[in-house]
């Protein structure tokens, strides 16, 4: 426990002044994207490694990697393709940055940080079954 | 970040349940790049994590159980 406090430490202290020139906004889309990556990828595989015993004792977080995992008209999964949605709007915004794009970015960031927050209210539901 | 506030939640959880520490150490130490980072991402780092998360769609962990 002692290790993953320190870690902690580490991930709650690491946040870095923006380099001159860098829009906070994009770079904040980047970490999410990011974060989101790590979040879906680490959550689908520990539903998956424990795929029986999830569905039996956490029913809501096999359904959640379920949305998550569910393909859009192009096969992509939903959680991943709600991160390359997110950077197709990035980049439009980075191209021009417009109010219509900076409303859009806003709104997308928006949805996958609360995707990302539900990823992680399901891995805290991981309980063993008693 | 708030969401990293829960994060002593779900690790102490999730390892002690699973015996998943690796995988959740690694978990952490990505959150740690992301809020480390301090500039935009040049072409190549935006072309290499879009190919990285279309590449993790082809993952069986990531294929609907259900149709």
């Amino acid at each position: 426990m002692k290790h993953l406090l320190a870690l902690l430490c580490l991930v709650l202290t690491g946040c870095a002044t923006l380099q001159p020139g860098a829009d906070p906004l994009v770079v904040r889309c980047q970490q999410a994207e990011a974060t989101a990556f790590a979040t879906f990828d680490t959550f689908v595989h520990l539903v998956a490694d424990h795929e029986t015993k999830v569905r039996a004792t956490v029913p809501a977080a096999y359904t959640f990697a379920e949305w998550l995992r569910a393909k859009g008209p192009d096969g992509t999964p939903r959680g991943l393709a709600m991160i390359s949605s997110l950077g197709n709007v990035r980049r439009a915004y980075a191209a021009s940055r417009t109010p219509e794009h900076k409303a859009s970015l806003v709104s997308a960031l928006a949805a996958l940080q609360a995707a990302v927050a539900e990823s992680q209210r399901h891995l805290t539901a991981l309980q063993p079954a008693r | 970040m708030p969401l990293l506030l829960s994060l002593p939640t779900i690790l102490s959880a999730a390892k002690e349940v699973f015996g998943v520490g690796a995988t959740l150490y690694a978990y952490v130490g990505k959150l740690r790049d992301a809020a480390r980072q301090n500039a935009e991402w040049t072409d190549a780092q935006d072309a290499a994590f879009a190919e990285q998360v279309r590449q993790a769609g082809l993952d069986p962990a990531w294929q609907p159980r259900s149709r």
